[in-house]
């Protein structure tokens, strides 16, 4: 099995996960620690907003431990399980809400505010705004792979696991994903791509 | 005064994407959940019962060659009683007296 990314506690992930497979509560917690940060970054930026996010993030851990007895390591990181798994609820979050274009932009201004000047914030809310709502507007595949790229900082194999594709696979998709960010930039009218910049 | 706010849109062809990707990892920052949320989710985990495997169902051969019996029996009761449809509908039409053969006449 690959290293997962450490990210939070530092476990050896796959004798933690040896011994959650058999049912020890205790694994299945410190699993739950190494990876709920990453697991409600993906679903906060596929919801948009903070309650959802928290909500299907739940349903994610309580669904993989549901199911770890029935896990089989076949040589892709755990992380690619749950990140299915939270793929796969989103996906239905999406069509039974159908709240694609009904997201929440500004509560994540809220967690990406620095100590910037007010100014300076704006414009890149602004900025933010734009790129997030066209970011909403891609297929899911290339919104996932976006995510896991700059908000996860996975290399293309990892995400190639857990998208079940190549890594050749992830990187064309991800050259056209860029391809298509910049045409759809270019087609944004000039007023919108343009704000007064303050004095 | 107007200011672009995508800056990569005036660059070249070989970097542009150097400004996009920067643009995006600006943008897609990594966002934490709320200490509170993390350990009242870990809390309920530890709680919930982790539901124990379901023991697969087994079958014991006698009850096994049953079953096998009784599909073959069914399956065989279907057959001949579809032969037997078939074997009526066409003697009856063999002798005339398929009323749906008839053709209606006029008064």
């Amino acid at each position: 099995m690959l290293n997962d990314a450490t990210n939070g506690q530092d476990i050896d992930v796959k004798a933690t996960l040896a011994l959650a497979t058999e049912g020890d509560r205790e694994a299945f917690g410190m699993l739950y620690q190494h990876y709920v940060k990453r697991i409600y970054n993906y679903i906060y930026y596929r919801t948009g907003n903070q309650h959802d996010a928290e909500d299907l993030t739940a349903r994610v851990f309580f669904r993989a431990m549901r199911h770890i007895r029935n896990y089989e390591d076949r040589g892709v990181p755990f992380s690619a399980w749950l990140y299915r798994i939270a793929h796969n609820l989103v996906a239905n979050w999406h069509r039974d809400n159908s709240r694609k274009q009904e997201v929440a932009l500004e509560e994540i201004y809220h967690y990406n505010s620095d100590q910037a000047l007010p100014e300076t914030q704006i414009m890149r809310h602004e900025e933010q705004d734009v790129l997030l709502s066209v970011i909403r507007k891609l297929p899911d595949d290339r919104q996932q792979l976006l995510i896991l790229k700059f908000v996860e900082h996975l290399p293309n194999a990892e995400i190639g696991m857990i998208m079940d594709r190549t890594e050749g696979a992830i990187k064309s998709l991800y050259h056209r994903t860029l391809l298509s960010l910049r045409d759809q930039f270019e087609n944004i009218p000039p007023e919108q791509a343009n704000i007064f910049e303050p004095r | 005064m107007m200011r672009n706010i995508f800056p990569w849109r005036r660059t070249t062809e070989s970097n542009e994407f150097e400004a996009l990707e920067a643009q995006l990892a600006a943008s897609l920052r990594e966002v934490e959940p709320s200490q509170q949320f993390i350990e009242e989710l870990g809390q309920r985990l530890m709680q919930s019962q982790l539901q124990p495997l379901k023991p697969k169902q087994k079958i014991e051969p006698n009850q096994r060659n049953l079953l096998i019996g009784a599909g073959i029996a069914s399956g065989a009761i279907m057959l001949v009683t579809g032969a037997i449809g078939l074997i009526r509908y066409f003697a009856r039409r063999g002798s005339g007296s398929d009323s749906s053969a008839v053709e209606p006449q006029l008064a």
